[in-house]
């Protein structure tokens, strides 16, 4: 599922849109392909170190810093550079989720059902409080990671709520001219739903602890299968308005009569 | 009839089905499937891959950057 976050996550798309042309956009992503690679080695070594000097380690979420604290020489100024690169990745990461989730809640729900005609600069400062607010919650329910194995837990069953039916939807919709808005709405909301049952009955349905990747899979499927099917019920849309959206849709031949006159 | 359900529904999502299937089949799969996804980078056309950029030059062709990152993986796979 690490496709649904590298082509699905708002965070991520968000950056491709402020690349200066789309080769670059397109460039970013191989090489962040590329990168994302190294995650498993990068995420399973230090945990492996912290098991082997450390095997009756209760609580995973420290054995980062106590790997940090023990193995880097004190008086070279590494622990603080550990630290610093810590903080900048945290930070460069939380502020492109707040700054994605305040563009979708300005853009895509206030500006087009709350306040249509307004200023510019309203939709600035609105953007603006929507990421003041969203730190403020997301400050206030940060010890629900405190009721999961990890915090590295936490965050994964929390995307593997959404991940799943959200990469199903746009990939159908990239791929499949036949998607309709309908078949999309209900592709995400039932896919989302499935999550959540699934997650619900956890300890009915799976044999592991934290089944985020079953869940993750599931709903993704779910979420497809919902979408084809109620795509195939709704009316589709005309070709001239998903020319540019779906991949390789011929672009729409001018009308001739209109050309002519 | 419900412990039933429950069962087969175990037996779907915790991908029992597929317990008969060894280690070495599951990694010709995803061999293959690196190797079909690398015939479907070499299908794109160069209009597209090349879109945004003044000049052409091989080594701005994403399909090479694209296949390199697909080489990496599929090689990875195949060692471990």
């Amino acid at each position: 599922m690490a496709n649904a976050y590298m082509i699905g996550n708002q965070a991520i798309v968000q950056r491709c849109l402020a690349a200066k042309s789309e080769w670059d956009a397109k460039a970013s992503m191989i090489w962040g392909a590329f990168l994302k690679m190294f995650i498993p080695m990068l995420v399973l070594f230090p945990g492996l170190i912290a098991i082997a000097l450390h095997p009756g380690m209760e609580d995973g979420d420290n054995a980062f810093p106590l790997l940090v604290k023990e193995l880097l020489p004190a008086g070279w100024g590494l622990v603080g550079l550990m630290f610093a690169a810590l903080l900048a990745g945290l930070m460069s990461s939380i502020d492109s989720m707040l700054n994605s989730t305040a563009t979708l809640w300005t853009k895509d729900i206030y500006e087009k059902y709350i306040r249509k005609d307004a200023t510019d600069r309203h939709y600035l400062i609105v953007g603006r409080m929507a990421t003041i607010v969203l730190l403020i919650f997301g400050v206030i329910t940060s010890p629900v990671s405190q009721y999961f194995e990890g915090i590295y837990v936490a965050i994964q069953t929390f995307l593997s709520f959404f991940q799943g039916p959200v990469f199903s939807v746009l990939m159908l919709g990239i791929f499949w001219r036949g998607t309709t808005q309908w078949g999309g709405l209900f592709g995400l909301l039932g896919g989302i739903t499935v999550s959540a049952l699934l997650y619900i009955f956890k300890g009915y349905l799976f044999e592991i602890e934290d089944p985020f990747l079953y869940v993750s899979w599931w709903s993704f499927l779910a979420g497809l299968v919902i979408a084809i099917v109620v795509s195939l019920f709704t009316r589709p849309h005309p070709d001239e308005r998903l020319y540019g959206l779906v991949y390789r849709l011929p672009e729409p031949k001018p009308n001739t009569a209109q050309v002519g006159a | 009839m419900l412990k039933a359900i429950l069962n087969a529904l175990r037996y779907v999502l915790n991908f029992e089905w597929l317990a008969g299937v060894s280690i070495g089949a599951a990694k010709n799969v995803f061999l293959v499937l690196f190797v079909l996804i690398g015939i479907l980078v070499l299908l794109i056309p160069n209009d597209y891959i090349y879109k945004g950029l003044k000049k052409r030059k091989w080594w701005l062709n994403l399909k090479l950057w694209a296949l390199g990152d697909l080489a990496f993986i599929f090689i990875t796979y195949y060692i471990f």
